[in-house]
């Protein structure tokens, strides 16, 4: 918990700085490091009880109560297609701000936020391309270590969702 | 003027302004058709309504010379001229003369809104002038016939743009003869509109109260002076307005006497600011009268004036009383001309002549005369009286702290209105999480003191709940009134003579309601007038009023808000409306086994019209639909009544509040639903005898002989249930529109007032629920769209509707089929 805090209160001093450009906030999955843009992550919080809701797809895993808020949660292990794994005290939800909307991302465990200037990122390999691959927008690199750069918003709005907006909308 | 304002206030200025002005063009059209009205019936035009009407624009005029807004100044000056016309009786009104008003009514709005875009009314001079000219053909047709104008009004007072709020201030210094205007206006003047004229008069008078303060501090001082006097100026005239005599008449004195410090021929001492002062003290004594329902008369003015009188007489010089007297009768002279410049023009004129040239004639003289003697014998009981309003004041300072003080009213932005209801949500939410906190349970004390607390603050809440919910509530009158308009149009538009009558208008609902209830009632009274109205022709064969009547009725039923929008039209025709739900594969078989109000309902489906010919107001089918989504998008409902050739009733049944319904929370497995509490009919377990298995797999149960089907909850939401057993579960029977099923759950736990939370955006709108709700210990809990579920359990209304959402898909492709063909 207080590992949390400090991080949101990182998250507050980046928000002052207005220096957003090139911070991401790393997570970990399974073996790998992931990371998205700092701008849409608005706090991160640990895993709640998710009430599950009908007709949508599996990795929405339903919505949960963010201080009388009501907002939908994404696993991003199912997202990606991985294994599902039990939720633990580390796992945390990642809440960003996508479209006006407050979102949650469920990941195993958050890391740190950290610098990574546009020159060290690659892009996404071309070979091979599984399915999960589309949300990729870059690799990072971070001394030795490689950290996926996700594209936030693939993660929440693919054809399927999109296709829920538009028929309600 | 304006320089003196930041940015920002000037901005605020022309907001308010827009806003009034709409307000006042929202007065307006109704009483323009009604005018029309009164005068087809009778050829005879009612004084007051035209009065009315013309203050009305007066005001206008008054707002827009104020701020500078020139094509609004001309425009509306011009229909002043025209109304006065009328006023005067120099003409009668046709409906032509309507017509303009009203185009002029629309001119007026369009500048508006590009004064609320742009900050001016620039780029719609040649607009204004064919309004203008239009007008003022009008004008001179009327002007130019010589019968008809005794009191020929010159035509130049057409061209003058004179904006100046002043000529119409009717400010006669007579006790004897009020101005005619306070007579008539009680029975148009609405609380509302007093209401507001005592805050502002509050404001005026505030204004007033710290000029004269500061001037008394700085005697020479201009720019206060100016202030205490244009404070005092709008006072009269709005008390004029209402015909408050006594207050007009006193603020009328203390201008004047401000008028002669103005000009310098009385120096303000701190006697005269002090009586200045109390004076201004007086008058807010009369404006609280007022606000309290009395009247609005003031204790002893005639003293009050006779001293202001005898202030402006003190500059005792020789040259004092005569020239002096004279000046009163020039102001008071002029003073006539401005308050009819028709009628006493020459009178006025001859009585301006003579005074200032010989000081000594009779008539300058017998004036003075008059006010010295008056004012002698009032001097002493304005003192006594002094004393007693002194006392009475102190007396209401006290009151107005209880209740019966002064109303005020604070403009709020909406989205603060709005994020302070969803505190207050949170704030019961979080209540009802402390009191129900499950660590409690844990605890072996007593919580007799914990309890006795948690019920105080639960009463706190619940107060705070309301009045929150009810700073949001409006009364539909502004609504209401637009279809005035509506109604003149579309029934001369469709050659049929209608009467509206608006009956609840007072009628309160919330901000939300109003701004979705506005489209379905045009679509509601579009139908009923092309559609179910006879023509006069018709009407008259079948015996009936050849002018036809539609009612709009607002009104609380429980706990919901019913419009009923009545005609006593033709009706809805059963047969017509059975065939083309038929022809477009709606239902199935021949419809004779449903029952009239599923037939009715037939009519909101999109696309749906059984109107021979589309007409440029309706018959292609998408404004009910409109209807019934609109209303339900407010968690409302539509009923219709309707009786062959008598007429049709449409009934939305709103509900009060938008944020909290009544819920049932019911228990599948782990997780919690809710189930509106107006859905549910019953609750019971079932026998294993009355349950019927049909052999694709469906549950019928039979409830003393009502066949009802079965849905399981837990496999509709696909979640793990405790029981899969009817007679171990709970079946609860939910009707929607005559449409009724079983819902089987684990567990009822009880009933409770929850606050309505939309799911997120992510999701949009439909899938059996209906939006979510935080429990007592912070869990979210689903509400069940009763409807949908109904919609989707029972197919055969809508053929291949496996889930409403497809549903949907299908009505919206249609919709666009529709709006495009």
């Amino acid at each position: 918990m207080v590992e949390k805090n400090k991080l949101d209160e990182e998250l507050l001093e980046m928000e002052e700085e207005d220096t957003q450009e090139g911070k991401y906030l790393t997570f970990a999955m399974g073996n790998e490091e992931y990371g998205i843009e700092i701008r849409n992550v608005t706090e991160i919080i640990g895993i709640q009880n998710v009430t599950e809701l009908p007709d949508v797809p599996p990795y929405v895993k339903g919505v949960i109560n963010l201080r009388g808020k009501v907002i939908p949660v994404v696993d991003v292990r199912l997202r990606f297609g991985l294994q599902e794994r039990a939720y633990d005290e580390r796992t945390c939800i990642v809440v960003v701000n996508l479209n006006k909307m407050s979102l949650g991302l469920i990941v195993d465990s958050v890391s740190e936020v950290q610098d990574i200037p546009a020159t060290d990122i690659q892009p996404p390999p071309r070979v091979n391309q599984g399915e999960a691959s589309v949300y990729i927008q870059g690799l990072g690199k971070v001394g030795n270590e490689v950290k996926i750069l996700l594209d936030v918003h693939r993660l929440f709005f693919d054809e399927e969702m999109e296709q829920i907006a538009v028929s309600n909308n | 003027m304006s320089n003196l304002l930041s940015d920002t206030e000037q901005l605020e200025l022309l907001a308010g302004f827009v806003e009034e002005s709409n307000e006042m063009l929202d007065e307006v059209e109704p009483q323009l058709v009604e005018l029309e009205k009164s005068s087809d019936q009778s050829g005879q035009v009612d004084p007051d309504v035209i009065n009315t009407i013309f203050r009305l624009f007066h005001s206008l005029k008054g707002g827009a010379g104020f701020l500078g807004f020139t094509t609004v100044g001309k425009v509306t000056h011009t229909a002043e001229t025209l109304l006065d016309l009328f006023r005067k009786q120099a003409a009668t009104l046709n409906s032509d003369h309507i017509d303009i008003l009203i185009i002029t009514c629309d001119f007026l709005r369009q500048l508006f809104e590009n004064i609320d875009i742009k900050h001016d009314d620039l780029g719609f001079e040649n607009e204004a002038d064919v309004i203008v000219s239009r007008l003022k053909l009008a004008i001179d047709a009327i002007t130019l016939e010589p019968e008809s104008q005794p009191r020929s009004v010159s035509p130049v007072l057409a061209d003058s743009v004179s904006i100046d709020p002043a000529p119409a201030a009717p400010a006669g210094p007579e006790v004897e003869a009020p101005p005619t205007e306070s007579e008539v206006p009680q029975l148009v003047i609405t609380p509302e509109m007093t209401h507001q004229f005592t805050t502002e008069a509050d404001e005026l008078l505030e204004t007033a109260e710290v000029a004269l303060l500061s001037l008394e501090k700085e005697n020479d001082h201009q720019e206060y002076l100016q202030q205490a006097f244009r404070a005092l100026h709008s006072f009269k005239g709005n008390a004029g307005f209402f015909g408050f005599s006594d207050l007009q008449r006193l603020s009328h004195q203390t201008e004047t006497v401000l008028d002669s410090i103005r000009g310098n021929k009385i120096v303000g001492d701190n006697d005269l600011f002090s009586l200045l002062l109390e004076i201004v003290d007086s008058l807010r004594e009369g404006v609280s009268r007022i606000s309290r329902g009395e009247d609005p008369k003031i204790i002893g003015i005639t003293g009050w004036i006779s001293l202001l009188n005898e202030t402006i007489k003190q500059p005792s010089a020789a040259k004092a009383q005569a020239e002096l007297s004279a000046e009163e009768a020039i102001v008071k002279a002029a003073e006539e001309i401005i308050d009819d410049p028709q009628q006493d023009e020459v009178a006025a004129q001859t009585d301006v002549d003579v005074s200032p040239a010989t000081a000594n004639t009779a008539p300058a003289q017998k004036v003075s005369v008059k006010i010295t003697t008056d004012a002698a014998a009032s001097v002493k009981p304005a003192a006594l009286e002094r004393r007693t309003v002194e006392d009475r004041r102190s007396q209401d300072r006290r009151t107005e702290d209880g209740q019966s003080g002064s109303k005020q009213t604070v403009r709020v932005d909406v989205e603060k209105l709005d994020s302070l209801l969803d505190l207050v949500g949170e704030l019961v939410i979080a209540e009802a999480m402390v009191a129900q906190n499950p660590d409690l349970k844990g605890v072996d004390l007593s919580l007799d003191r914990f309890e006795k607390s948690v019920m105080q603050l639960d009463k706190i809440t619940r107060d705070l709940q309301g009045i929150a919910t009810a700073i949001r509530m409006i009364p539909l009158a502004g609504t209401f009134r637009h279809m005035i308009r509506l109604v003149r149009d579309l029934s001369q538009k469709a050659g049929k003579k209608v009467e509206l009558q608006l009956i609840g208008e007072e009628t309160e609902v919330d901000k939300t309601v109003i701004e979705q209830i506005n489209d379905p009632l045009v679509h509601i009274i579009r139908n009923s007038i092309d559609h179910g109205i006879e023509t006069p022709a018709d009407r008259a064969a079948l015996g009936k009023d050849p002018a036809a009547s539609v009612t709009l009725e607002a009104k609380y039923v429980g706990g919901e808000v019913w419009i009923m929008i009545t005609d006593d039209g033709r009706g809805l025709n059963r047969e017509k409306i059975l065939s083309k739900a038929i022809e477009r594969g709606l239902i199935s078989g021949d419809g004779s086994d449903l029952e009239e109000e599923a037939i009715w309902q037939l009519i909101f489906q999109p696309g749906f019209s059984t109107a021979d010919k589309i007409t440029d107001v309706s018959g292609r089918g998408v404004g009910m639909d409109v209807v019934k989504r609109n209303i339900e998008n407010i968690r409302g409902r539509v009923d219709v009544r309707t009786s062959p050739s008598k007429g049709t009733t449409i009934i939305l049944r709103i509900p009060l509040t938008l944020a909290i319904i009544d819920g049932m929370i019911v228990r599948v497995g782990d997780t919690r639903y809710t189930i509106p509490l107006v859905a549910i009919k019953e609750s019971l377990r079932p026998r294993l005898q009355d349950v019927t298995h049909t052999m694709d797999g469906k549950e019928i149960v039979n409830i003393r002989g009502m066949l009802l089907p079965v849905l399981r909850l837990h496999e509709l939401f696909n979640v793990r249930a405790e029981h899969t057993d009817l007679s171990e579960g709970i079946i609860i029977v939910v009707e929607n529109q005559g449409e009724t099923i079983c819902l089987f759950v684990d567990e009822q736990l009880g009933q409770q007032q929850i606050v309505i939370k939309g799911l997120s955006d992510y999701f949009g709108a439909a899938q059996c629920v209906s939006g979510c709700t935080i429990l007592g210990d912070g869990d979210i809990s689903l509400i069940i769209d009763v409807a949908g579920i109904i919609a989707m359990a029972e197919p055969p209304k809508m053929p291949g509707a496996s889930c409403l959402r497809n549903d949907n898909r299908n009505i919206y492709s249609e919709n666009r089929l529709q709006a495009t063909v």
